[in-house]
C-alpha cells in the first residue's frame, strides 16, 4: 500500500460558516448540536404527496444574501444561495481576503444536486408540454460547478477552482483536496466545503430505493429504518498554521489528514465487510501520522439505514480494535439530516465545534443501539469532553469512502 | 381480465427481461421453477425493488413488504401464482 | 516549492467520434472529423443538426452482460476507456496494485439522459412507480464507481465537475493525488455524452454553429467546427471519454513500462466571466509564473488549445496564449481537437491525450477545417501544409471554461 507523505506544514481552519436546518450561523448550529435538537420536520419545499416519507431537515431561512444585485439573485439556485451565505460568514470571520491576494486563494467545493431543483421545474414544464423550450439558465446552472463559479464571482476568488461530486462523500473529498493544495504550496488559503439542496429527484430516488425512514432517522438504533434527507452548506477557510499565527487569526481546529477509497463492490450498498470504510480510515490516520489511540471521537456517516450503520460500526471496530471502546462515536444526521454532497463539510464543522468547544454532540433519536456493538454511541444527550483528535466519516454511492482527521488547535 | 397461466408466465419473463434490462437472455432461457434471485440472472436488491414497481405498474398489485416479496419472487411459478391469487381475490 | 515525484503517462484508452486510440490518432492526423447528421433525437425544424458521435465501439467487448445492463451509456464509455488504457499500458494490476489504484473522472453533466428519463417517469407515473434502477446512475460519480467495481480498484476515487475543463481538471487532480503520495497509479480523464436537452439549450443560446437565428428565419450559414478560423460561427457538440494512465515514474520503471510523456505539472487560475459565458479576451489568467516554474516557455513546441470554434472562446484563447507564450515561444504550433471531435465537458482529456501522442510521435495533428486563420491569433496555427516539427520537447494543454476557470497542463518528453 502507498505510504502517504507525512505532513510538512500544519494546516488550520480560520473561518467557519454554515446554513442548515439547525441554524443560519455557526453559533446557532453549535448551540443546537449541544442541545440535541433535531431539524427534521414535515417537508414543505415541494409537494410530497405519494411519497412514503414526508419529512426532511429543510432549511427554512433560505433567502439569498440581501446585498447581492437583483440580476444575480434571480439566477441563483438553492445550492448557490446556501454556499454564498456560508461563505460570507466564513470569510467575514477569517478576514483572509484582507491579507491574501485573490489569485492565491483557492476554492474547492463538494455537492451533488447543484441547481437540480430549478432544472427539474424547467424539465417538467417541457415534458408536460407547458413550454416548448428548455430555459438555458436553469439547465446551464444545474452542474455542481456553478456554485463554485458563483462564490468565486461574488467574493473575487481567483485561485484554483474545483468542484467534486462523489455523492455523500463529496465535501469530505473537497476538504482533503484543500489540504493537499496547501501542502503542495499551490496557494496560501483555500475556501472549502460543500453545498446541497433538497429536490424532487433525490427525494424520489431515495424513496424508490426504500431508503427513506418514515419517521426521523435513528442512526445506530436497533429499530433504524432509513435516512432522513437534509440540505444546507458549510464552508471552512483553511491556511497554514504559520500564516494564521503571523496574522493573528484564530485557529478553530487543525485539518490534520484525510483518506479516500472505493469499495469496488456495488453502486449503492456498502461492501459487507466494510473494506472501503476500513481503508479510508486507515489511510486517513496514516496521512495524519496518527495512531488509532490518538483519536477520541468519530463523527460517523451514520445515516440510519440498516446496512450503513452495521457496516460502519464493524469497520470502526476493525480499525480501532481495543481503542474502539474508549472513543465516542456519534452521528449528527438525526439532528441535521443527511445533507448528501454537503454532509462531509457540515459534519466536519460539527466535529470542529466539538474539538473547539469541548463537547460531543449526541446521536439524536438513538434510544437503543444494537447490543453486539461495543461502542459508546452517545445516545440522546451531548456531553462535555476534551478531545485531541477526531475523525469525520462520509460514505457515498459508487462506494466512495472518505475520512477526514481534525485536531484540537 | 385474467390470462392463462402460460400466457402470464410468458409475460412475466418478458417483463423481467425488458424491465430489468437483462442482456442476452431470451424468455426460453428462464425456467419456470428456476430461482429468480440467484447468481444465474445476476439480480440484486435494487432489481427486487424495480420488480415490485413493475408488478404494480403492469398488474396493479402492490407487494406490501419484504416477506411477501421474497415468497412471490422465488420463481416465475411463484410469481405467477401470487399474481393469480391476488387477481382472483380482487375479482 | 516542494520536491516531488515524477508522473508519467503510460497508457491511453478512449471511446471517441474517431474511434478507439489507434484509429483516433490515424484519423486525426489525416485531417478527418467525426461529425455526423443527428438522427437519434429530434433537433427541431431548423439547423443545426450535426454532432460528433462515438463510433467503432462495442460496449459488449469491454463489459460483461450482467454489468452492462445496469450501466448508463456514459459509464459504459468510461469503463471501456479504462480497460483500454490499462491494456495500452500493458498493466494487469495485481490485487495489491488494484487496491491502491486511483480513478479520477471529469465530466460536466454526466448522465443527463437518464436524469430526464427518471424525471419523466416520476412526472408521468408518480412517486410510487419511480424507477429505483435508474436513480443510482444519476450521481455524477456513477462512472467512477462502475470503473472501480468492474476493475476492482480501491484507491482514491474522485469525480470532478469543472464545466468545459473537467478533463484537464481531472488530470490535474490525479497528478496531485500521486504527488501527495495517496496513490502510485491513477486512471484519469473524462468526457461527456451528448444529451438532447443540452443540445437544445446550446442551440437556443446561439453558441452552436451556424449561430443565432436571423430574425424571422432559421439559422443560416455553414454548419462546421473550425477553431481559430476567421469565419467560425459556433461550436458543434461531441461526446466521448478519454482516460490516461498516470503512473509514478519509479513504479513505471520498476515494471519496465514505456511512457508517452511526463505530466510535468499544471496551473489552475480563474478570471471573471459572465455566468455561463467564456471570459472576454481582455482578462488573462495569471498562470505565467506557475508555468515558468514547471518548464521554460521556449521549450513548448506544441499547444493543444481548448478553442472550440465559438467566437468568444477562440478570441480569449488567442489573447491568452499570446500573452502567455507569444514572445517566449514563437515557434510553438497551436492545434485543437474540437475541430474533429466537437465540444463537450470532458473533452480536455482528449486534448491531453493528443499532447501525449504528439510527444511520443513528434507529430502535431492539423486544424482540420481551418480555411482562413483568424488574424487575432498571432501564434502559429497547425495547418495541413506545415511540415512535421523537428522535435516536440514540451506540450501545453490550455483549457478555459464557461464561468472563467482556467486549467493548463504541461507535458514533456518522458
Amino acid at each position: 500500500m502507498t505510504r502517504s507523505s507525512p505532513p510538512t506544514r500544519q494546516v488550520v481552519v480560520t473561518g467557519l460558516g454554515t446554513v442548515n436546518a439547525l441554524g443560519s450561523s455557526v453559533g446557532a448550529f453549535a448551540a443546537a448540536l449541544r442541545a440535541g435538537t433535531s431539524g427534521i420536520a414535515p417537508l414543505t419545499l415541494f409537494d410530497t404527496a405519494g411519497f412514503r416519507a414526508r419529512i426532511a431537515a429543510q432549511v427554512r431561512d433560505d433567502a439569498p444574501p440581501e446585498e447581492l444585485a437583483a440580476s444575480l439573485r434571480r439566477r441563483l439556485s438553492r445550492s448557490d444561495v446556501f454556499a454564498l451565505r456560508a461563505t460570507a460568514e466564513a470569510l467575514t470571520e477569517s478576514g483572509i481576503t484582507d491579507v491574501v491576494a485573490p489569485e492565491r486563494i483557492g476554492l474547492v467545493l463538494g455537492g451533488t444536486t447543484g441547481g437540480m431543483l430549478r432544472a427539474e421545474e424547467c424539465l417538467r414544464a417541457r415534458l408536460e408540454g407547458r413550454s416548448t423550450r428548455y430555459l438555458p439558465d436553469p439547465i446551464l446552472g444545474s452542474p455542481i460547478s456553478v456554485s463554485a463559479d458563483v462564490v468565486a464571482d461574488v467574493f473575487d476568488i481567483r485561485g484554483p477552482r474545483l468542484s467534486l461530486s462523489t455523492a455523500c462523500s463529496s465535501s469530505g473529498n473537497a476538504l482533503g483536496t484543500a489540504l493537499d493544495w496547501l501542502r503542495l504550496g499551490r496557494i496560501d488559503a483555500v475556501v472549502t466545503g460543500g453545498t446541497e439542496s433538497l429536490c424532487r429527484m433525490t427525494f424520489a430516488g431515495f424513496n424508490a430505493l426504500h431508503a427513506l425512514s418514515l419517521e426521523p432517522c435513528r442512526p445506530f438504533d436497533r429499530r433504524r429504518s432509513g435516512l432522513s434527507l437534509g440540505e444546507g452548506a458549510a464552508i471552512l477557510v483553511v491556511e497554514s498554521a504559520a500564516q494564521a499565527a503571523r496574522r493573528g487569526a484564530r485557529a478553530h481546529a487543525e485539518l490534520v489528514g484525510w483518506g479516500n477509497s472505493a469499495d469496488a463492490h456495488h453502486l449503492t450498498a456498502p461492501h459487507p465487510e466494510g473494506t472501503g470504510a476500513i481503508l479510508a480510515m486507515r489511510r486517513a490516520l496514516a496521512n495524519a501520522a496518527l495512531r488509532p489511540d490518538d483519536v477520541d471521537y468519530i463523527n460517523a456517516h451514520g445515516t440510519g439505514t440498516p446496512l450503513n450503520d452495521a457496516v460502519e460500526a464493524a469497520a470502526i471496530g476493525a480499525v480501532f480494535g481495543d481503542a474502539a471502546s474508549r472513543l465516542a462515536v456519534s452521528s449528527t444526521k438525526g439532528a441535521v439530516g443527511h445533507t448528501l454532497g454537503a454532509a462531509g463539510a457540515i459534519e466536519a464543522l460539527a466535529t470542529i465545534l466539538a474539538l473547539r468547544d469541548g463537547f460531543i454532540p449526541p446521536t439524536v433519536n438513538l434510544a437503543e443501539p444494537e447490543p453486539e456493538w461495543a461502542l459508546d454511541l452517545v445516545p440522546g444527550r451531548s456531553r462535555d469532553a476534551t478531545l485531541r483528535y477526531a475523525l469525520s466519516n462520509s460514505y457515498g454511492f459508487g462506494g466512495n469512502n472518505t475520512s477526514v482527521v481534525l485536531g484540537h488547535a | 381480465m385474467t390470462m392463462s397461466s402460460e400466457d402470464l408466465k410468458s409475460r412475466l419473463k418478458e417483463l423481467l427481461i425488458t424491465g430489468l434490462r437483462l442482456q442476452d437472455v431470451a424468455p426460453a432461457g428462464i425456467a419456470d421453477d428456476q430461482p429468480i434471485f440467484v447468481d444465474g440472472l445476476g439480480l440484486d436488491s435494487i432489481d427486487a425493488l424495480e420488480l415490485v414497481v413493475l408488478i404494480e405498474e403492469h398488474f396493479g398489485i402492490a407487494i406490501p413488504d419484504e416477506e411477501v416479496g421474497k415468497k412471490a419472487f422465488a420463481s416465475i411459478n411463484a410469481l405467477a401464482d401470487f399474481i393469480a391469487a391476488e387477481q382472483s381475490r380482487d375479482a | 516549492m516542494h520536491e516531488h515525484a515524477r508522473v508519467l503517462v503510460t497508457g491511453i484508452g478512449m471511446v471517441s467520434p474517431l474511434g478507439p486510440l489507434a484509429l483516433f490518432w490515424d484519423r486525426l492526423r489525416a485531417g478527418e472529423d467525426g461529425f455526423v447528421p443527428i438522427d437519434w433525437f429530434d433537433t427541431g425544424p431548423t439547423p443545426p443538426a450535426t454532432a460528433a458521435r462515438a463510433r467503432d465501439w462495442q460496449p459488449k467487448e469491454h463489459i460483461k452482460p450482467t454489468a452492462l445492463r445496469r450501466m448508463d451509456r456514459f459509464s459504459q464509455m468510461a469503463v471501456s476507456a479504462c480497460r483500454m488504457a490499462l491494456a495500452d499500458a500493458a498493466l494487469a494490476p495485481s490485487a495489491a496494485e488494484a487496491d491502491a489504484m486511483g480513478v479520477v473522472v471529469g465530466c460536466a453533466y454526466g448522465n443527463l439522459l437518464e436524469t430526464e428519463t427518471f424525471l419523466a417517469g416520476l412526472i408521468a407515473k408518480g412517486p410510487t412507480l419511480a424507477n429505483p434502477m435508474i436513480f443510482p446512475n444519476l450521481v455524477l460519480n456513477a462512472a467512477a464507481g462502475y470503473v472501480a467495481i468492474e476493475l476492482g480498484l480501491r484507491g482514491p476515487n474522485s469525480t470532478v465537475c469543472r464545466n468545459e475543463v473537467s478533463g484537464e481538471a481531472a488530470l490535474a487532480l490525479a497528478y496531485d493525488t500521486i504527488v501527495c503520495g495517496h496513490a502510485d497509479v491513477v486512471l484519469a480523464g473524462g468526457g461527456d455524452e451528448i444529451s438532447p436537452v443540452l443540445f437544445h439549450v446550446n442551440k437556443d443560446l446561439g453558441v452552436l454553429s451556424p449561430g443565432r437565428r436571423r430574425r424571422g428565419g432559421g439559422a443560416s450559414g455553414r454548419e462546421w467546427s473550425s477553431p481559430f478560423d476567421r469565419e467560425r460561427n459556433g461550436m458543434v457538440m461531441g461526446e466521448g471519454v478519454a482516460m490516461l494512465l498516470l503512473e509514478r515514474a519509479e513504479h513505471a520503471q520498476t515494471r519496465g513500462a514505456t511512457a508517452y510523456a511526463e505530466l510535468v505539472g499544471h496551473a489552475m487560475r480563474s478570471v471573471p466571466a459572465p455566468p455561463h459565458l467564456w471570459p472576454p479576451p481582455s482578462t488573462v489568467p495569471a498562470i505565467a509564473d506557475e508555468l515558468r516554474q514547471l518548464r521554460a516557455a521556449d521549450e513548448i513546441d506544441v499547444i493543444v488549445s481548448c478553442a472550440n470554434s465559438t467566437r468568444g472562446l477562440d478570441a480569449f484563447e488567442a489573447a491568452h496564449l499570446a500573452a502567455l507564450l507569444g514572445e517566449r515561444a514563437p515557434g510553438a504550433l497551436v492545434t485543437s481537437v474540437k475541430g474533429a471531435i466537437g465540444e463537450f465537458g470532458g473533452a480536455g482529456a482528449f486534448s491531453a491525450a493528443v499532447a501525449a501522442l504528439a510527444l511520443r510521435d513528434r507529430a502535431v495533428p492539423p486544424l482540420t477545417a481551418l480555411e482562413h486563420p483568424d488574424p487575432a491569433c498571432t501564434l502559429r496555427l497547425a495547418t495541413t501544409d506545415l511540415p512535421p516539427p523537428a522535435g516536440v520537447r514540451a506540450a501545453l494543454v490550455s483549457g478555459t471554461a464557461r464561468g472563467g476557470a482556467c486549467t493548463a497542463l504541461l507535458l514533456a518528453q518522458p
